[in-house]
């Protein structure tokens, strides 16, 4: 028993070293002024976090990522909710449907996807290549599995159904009894999947390069180009990236749990 | 004319008929029980009635008026569900409050409105408390405040017990009576339970495959099934051949079919002294099979020949109770043997 517990803690310790390690190099190299012979760099400095701040094509390609990506979380978010919520309460037989073309964004490699929409967007009807708006269908469509099946499971845990037939019978019509019941319950689920794309679209490197690179810097572009340039500077900004995504994952964690208590205390009642 | 008249209601979902021309009246006031297995359409008719599922032929009528193509929000209507369908995001007083707020009343009307109702189910001190803080018990009487308090012509109430404990049930059932009969409100209890429905109904219509197989008064359906269904569903008949009968007892019977409640049945001592002739009712052997106290009545099945029996006995202690694998006598009042149609 001891000696189980005893591997276990190294197994963990190995993985947690082989995983945080790169990390800890990242951000050693970009918190060092001089660090080539030594294990430990010799000086420390924080100038590269000050070049990146103040570099206004940095603020920029920040500002570009989060327009982009809150476009189309937000777009998202609006025509997702209601669609999945008009299918799940009337349109029970499509639900299938619906749930099978959500999942052909999994199945479709993004160089793939890039390709294929510069190819149909270069030429009429509608030509959208080089601008920001070629980014915003192909997130949109790269985030919708995630949300709709935040939101579904969200309609299920509530049982909407009943809510609705519930507000209905007191008097609200399907408008006042969508707004005031279920979309304030499904509220939590549809946070925690908007965050949980936003995640992953500030992390996209392939369709944001494909469709608008050259044209319309974004965070990931600007750290590609920065790479070939300066490794200090380039480490300040994975680091930065980092405690971003970081953030956003430990606030998702935190709705997570609130959620799940709320479950449990009505279980636990019940 | 009646309160609540439902004329020649048909419904089907696909292929299968759940209800088939429907008709039943309720008086102003009365509780009325739906009765059945699951099913049955019991649901699918309070459902109708509540606006949400459409009849595909027939008509609903309250207080004279055909409401079979109003939607749920103008029925003025009350439901009760049984997974309660509280909004998990507003407090009791909001719950309650809800209804009050579509009507567009004024402010202190709703307050004065809900807190007559939040004492009408006894929850004062829980009206800032949310769904998920409050027990099951608790959590249906705020539905039931929540459909009461914007009095409703009718209230529908689609099992709403049937998720609570025993006890809490119980306690509810009386509660529910008793707030039915203050406010004189009509209600349509829907439920699976024959013992909930016999306790609480004025009258019960019992459904079976779409149909009401039979209504009337509690204790005239349980005195008097109408068929096999009825006897078999509400009270653990017996349900016997005429030829069966007269293959044990070896007495003349008319032929049909019998059912013989299980309390009526008397058990005695293989050996006891008596003669079969002279002992007015029906006499025959078998052997005790098994043997479960339910509290107050002790309930065996007794096999006789190729026929298994229910009896209740009372479960008082001067009477010894009888052994499995023990031989007796069983003796039916005559009277006791219902011929079912």
């Amino acid at each position: 028993m001891k000696n189980k517990r005893w591997l276990s803690l190294l197994v963990v310790s190995a993985a947690f070293i082989y995983l945080v390690l790169p990390l800890a190099a990242t951000f050693m190299y970009s918190i060092a002024k001089e660090w080539s012979h030594t294990v430990l760099p010799v000086s420390y400095t924080l100038d590269w976090y000050k070049e990146l701040f103040t570099d206004s094509r940095f603020l920029a390609a920040v500002g570009r990522t989060l327009t982009v990506s809150a476009i189309a979380l937000i777009a998202s978010v609006v025509t997702m909710s209601v669609t999945v919520f008009v299918v799940y309460m009337y349109l029970p037989k499509l639900e299938r449907f619906l749930q099978a073309i959500t999942m052909i964004p999994f199945a479709v490699p993004g160089v793939v996807a890039a390709v294929g929409l510069i190819k149909v967007y270069s030429s009429g009807p509608i030509v959208l290549s080089g601008t920001i708006w070629i980014l915003v269908g192909a997130y949109y469509v790269l985030i919708i599995p995630y949300m709709y099946q935040g939101i579904r499971n969200s309609l299920r845990t509530i049982d909407a159904r009943r809510l609705m037939e519930a507000a209905e019978i007191l008097g609200a019509s399907k408008m006042k009894a969508f707004l005031q019941v279920v979309a304030p319950n499904i509220m939590g689920g549809i946070i925690i999947s908007a965050l949980l794309s936003f995640s992953i679209l500030i992390g996209e490197f392939v369709m944001a390069n494909f469709l608008v690179g050259g044209s319309y810097e974004t965070i990931q572009i600007y750290l590609m180009r920065q790479l070939n340039q300066n490794g200090h500077l380039s480490s300040a900004i994975v680091i930065a990236y980092f405690t971003i995504v970081l953030m956003i994952s430990w606030l998702m964690l935190k709705l997570g749990t609130r959620f799940n208590k709320k479950e449990e205390n009505k279980e636990n009642a019940a | 004319m009646s309160y609540v008249q439902i004329d020649q209601a048909f419904k089907q979902f696909g292929k299968s008929v759940v209800l088939q021309q429907v008709s039943l009246n309720v008086e102003k006031g009365e509780l009325v029980t739906l009765l059945g297995p699951s099913g049955c359409g019991k649901s699918t008719l309070l459902r109708c009635i509540a606006g949400l599922e459409s009849l595909d032929s027939g008509t609903i009528s309250v207080n004279g008026k055909d409401i079979s193509q109003l939607p749920p929000q103008r029925r003025n209507v009350g439901m009760v569900f049984q997974s309660y369908a509280l909004f998990p995001n507003m407090t009791v007083f909001d719950n309650i409050a809800f209804g009050l707020k579509m009507q567009k009343l004024a402010r202190e009307q709703i307050t004065a409105k809900v807190n007559q109702a939040i004492e009408l189910v006894h929850l004062s001190g829980k009206e800032s408390s949310y769904p998920h803080q409050l027990s099951g018990g608790q959590q249906q009487r705020v539905a039931l405040a929540r459909a009461l308090v914007t009095e409703p012509d009718i209230l529908l109430l689609d099992e709403p017990l049937s998720a609570l404990d025993a006890k809490i049930r119980k306690s509810l059932q009386s509660d529910l009576r008793s707030i039915q009969r203050d406010l004189k409100m009509t209600m349509i209890f829907v439920t699976h339970d024959q013992e909930e429905a016999m306790t609480i109904s004025d009258r019960i219509f019992v459904m079976n495959n779409g149909e009401i197989a039979q209504q009337g008064k509690p204790e005239h359906i349980y005195a008097s099934p109408k068929n096999e269904f009825v006897a078999r569903f509400i009270g653990s008949y017996n349900v016997l051949t005429g030829r069966d009968l007269i293959r044990l007892t070896g007495q003349s019977m008319k032929p049909g079919t019998y059912a013989i409640r299980p309390e009526v049945m008397e058990l005695h001592p293989s050996g006891e002294a008596h003669t079969f002739t002279h002992d007015r009712g029906l006499w025959l052997e078998g052997v005790i099979s098994s043997m479960i106290v339910r509290g107050n009545v002790r309930r065996y099945e007794v096999q006789s020949q190729d026929v298994t029996l229910t009896i209740d006995e009372l479960n008082v202690p001067h009477k010894v109770a009888f052994d499995e694998g023990m031989l007796i006598n069983v003796r039916i009042p005559e009277a006791a043997c219902t011929l079912l149609a």
